[in-house]
């Protein structure tokens, strides 16, 4: 390490204070400091880096960030020896890896809370692009989450260019597009998506959208056998008529047991992105704008067990509705369905309305504004709770009209109208 | 949480072995059978931060010991935070035949009785640890069925030579590892264990997270580049030769 504990550097005749080492990576070393009374992360480069590798750290700095989910370099530090560095926030302690989610170390509070993680992700994701920059070197190692309302954070975000540019970084074949792993074309949004379409595959499947019978191929997985699963001859696990690449029974479990009940709209995303996507690289995968409806459409229609609590669908994409829980197989409960323009909303216990429900360009997906919730005297009977700025009509299936105040409770009735505004009137069904 | 869980164990990992292979002959006696066990020890003090960092491999370490015979300290590859050192003592001669023939039963797949994952293993690290000339005089044949073992072909091999540096004793590591930039030569307890702690740590960290490449460069070999990185750090190391 090329600092110590207490050790300070002068910053424009400000004191920086090394606290303590906090650990050390491929490109460098990450020191708890303090400066101007305040703590954070500084983030030192072992070796020189080019000035084309600076020049778009400060200008990334100078950018700022896309959004609070990313741990964003903050200032910009030259050391007398050529070196350099930067400051960043701390990652808050209610983070934790999503390689330990991953590895089963830690878990989502419930399957709503995860779909909020991926909402989040791809938000991100669609920030970032939008101004103009690309990832380039996704993987397990980037992502944290907060387990109990699915907040999201991105570190590790020096190597985030502009797109079609590259910095020579390293990167995981496993996490890669396969035109990368090839070597035909240089990281941008399109590489992007496909990595998140990866990440987001790990996030509900627990595995890798490539790993499936063909590993068997190779007693030792090297590089070659790499390149060739995520590169050269790329088959999805789930290929609809190549089956060549099932994920093996036995092995790769968590994949076998959670695509089984993921909805059909999701797995025909996915299948886009890792089949048409691999020759279509422009419009074979799918956008952060697709998956944001898909999830949102995901967590509408999430129902929770009233026996053992398993949170399943209710079944709006498939053949047919879902009759009883997957998990313990009571049947599935009666419940009212929100009809607002193309959602169909669930209205299970805890369930929540967002802005973008509302709203068809807002980018707040998971901005509340009512949540689902039982009378404290008579928990038998369920409301609609808002938390708008403005007061909603109703009216019921007689035709009364009522005025609900922004922070009112609508009553659970079948057949009753809500109008929201002038453009978005919803029927409970 | 609980549904979650019920729905599967976690994600398929790929298997990365560590292997240690030491020498506790009676000549280890001492500083550099104590430089070891420290070293040891430090090793697994810092293995699962690194298990931690990555979820593309499960790190799984072994340990060999051979005086008059060969001996794994446990029965089966152990997951990091299971992986309890117990320090060896020093005792007899330098059965280096019988080490190689227990290292060529480990390195084979599991459904072949070895001790080698059958599906997602990468390829080992094997550090070899000795400061004698071998007391069995066949060790060449035995080191000619192991070098046999695909799974050793493809291993990260390291060899470190403890206070002794004749050519003779040189050959037999360089015939080991076969490649004389991997067998090093030290000279202090404190190097041994600086030693052995930086190829350990930086060839787990390397190599756990999966085969890495250099985007717009190509396929980089993980042993290279978990190579290039440990030569790197032992710079800083005093008290080595390679
Ligand atoms: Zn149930």
């Amino acid at each position: 390490m090329q600092f110590n504990k207490n050790d300070s550097i002068t910053l424009d005749d400000e004191k920086l204070t090394i606290v303590e080492p906090l650990g050390e990576g491929g490109q460098g070393e990450v020191y708890l400091v303090e400066y101007q009374g305040n703590r954070y992360a500084l983030k030192v480069y072992k070796d020189e880096v080019s000035s084309d590798f600076r020049y778009n750290l400060k200008n990334n700095i100078d950018k700022g960030s896309p959004s609070n989910s990313f741990l964003w370099p903050k200032l910009l530090i030259d050391f007398d020896n050529d070196r350099i560095g930067y400051l960043m926030d701390l990652r808050p302690k209610n983070f934790v890896s999503f390689v330990s989610y991953l590895t089963g170390k830690n878990a989502f509070a419930s399957r709503e809370v995860m779909l909020t993680w991926c909402i989040n992700l791809c938000t991100a994701f669609k920030k970032l692009h939008e101004m103009g920059y690309s990832y380039q070197d996704l993987n397990d190692g980037s992502f944290f989450l907060d387990q109990t309302n699915g907040d999201l954070l991105i570190c590790d975000n020096d190597n985030v260019t502009a797109d079609k540019k590259n910095l020579g970084i390293l990167g995981k074949m496993r996490y890669m597009a396969p035109e990368i792993v090839r070597n035909e074309m240089m990281p941008d949004v399109h590489s992007d998506r496909f990595s998140l379409g990866v990440i987001l595959f790990m996030a509900l499947c627990l595995g890798n959208p490539y790993e499936g019978e063909r590993l068997k191929n190779y007693d030792i997985v090297d590089e070659k056998a790499e390149y060739e699963l995520f590169g050269s001859n790329p088959v999805f696990v789930y290929h609809k008529t190549d089956k060549s690449n099932r994920p093996i029974r036995g092995y790769h479990t968590s994949v076998l047991k959670r695509w089984a009940y993921i909805p059909l709209y999701i797995k025909e995303a996915f299948h886009r992105t890792f089949v048409d996507g691999l020759t279509d690289r422009e419009n074979g995968r799918t956008t952060e704008i697709e998956w944001l409806r898909l999830f949102m459409r995901y967590r509408d229609e999430l129902i929770r067990c009233p026996h053992c609590g398993y949170e399943y669908i209710y079944g709006f994409g498939e053949k047919t509705l879902v009759s009883s829980c997957p998990s313990c197989n009571t049947p599935t409960k009666e419940v009212c369905i929100l009809e607002l323009g193309k959602h169909k909303i669930v209205l299970d216990l805890g369930k929540k309305i967002t802005a973008a429900h509302l709203d068809k360009y807002s980018s707040e997906y998971n901005k509340t504004v009512a949540t689902v919730i039982a009378n404290k005297n008579n928990p038998s009977l369920w409301g609609i709770k808002l938390d708008l700025s403005d007061p909603v009509e109703i009216k019921d299936a007689s035709g009364i009209q009522k005025t609900i105040a922004a922070n009112g409770i609508i009553p659970i009735i079948r057949n009753l109208k809500i109008k929201f505004n002038e453009n978005i009137i919803g029927e409970i069904k | 949480m609980m549904q979650d869980r019920m729905l599967g164990e976690g994600i398929a990992r790929q298997e990365l072995n560590l292997l240690f292979v030491i020498d506790n002959s009676g000549s280890m006696e001492g500083e550099k059978l104590g430089a070891v066990n420290n070293a040891i020890r430090d090793v697994m003090s810092i293995m699962p931060e690194i298990q931690e960092d990555t979820s593309d491999a499960t790190i799984k370490i072994s340990a060999l010991k051979f005086s008059d015979k060969a001996e794994w300290i446990y029965s089966e590859p152990q997951n990091v935070e299971d992986f309890k050192w117990k320090d060896l003592s020093a005792e007899g001669g330098t059965n280096l035949s019988g080490a190689y023939d227990e290292l060529s039963k480990w390195l084979t797949k599991r459904s072949n009785g070895g001790m080698m994952p059958d599906i997602g293993g990468v390829a080992p690290i094997i550090i070899l640890m000795t400061d004698g000339l071998p007391t069995s005089y066949d060790w060449e044949k035995h080191l000619e069925s192991l070098k046999k073992k695909g799974w050793f072909k493809v291993a990260l091999k390291y060899a470190l030579a403890i206070q002794i540096d004749t050519d003779e004793a040189m050959d037999v590591l360089n015939k080991f590892t076969g490649n004389p930039e991997t067998v090093l030569k030290v000279y202090t307890a404190e190097a041994l264990r600086k030693v052995i702690n930086v190829i350990a740590v930086t060839a787990s960290k390397v190599k756990s997270n999966s085969a890495s490449m250099g985007v717009g460069a190509g396929a980089v070999n993980g042993n290279a580049l978990a190579q290039n990185e440990i030569a790197s750090k032992l710079d800083e190391v005093e008290d080595v030769e390679w």
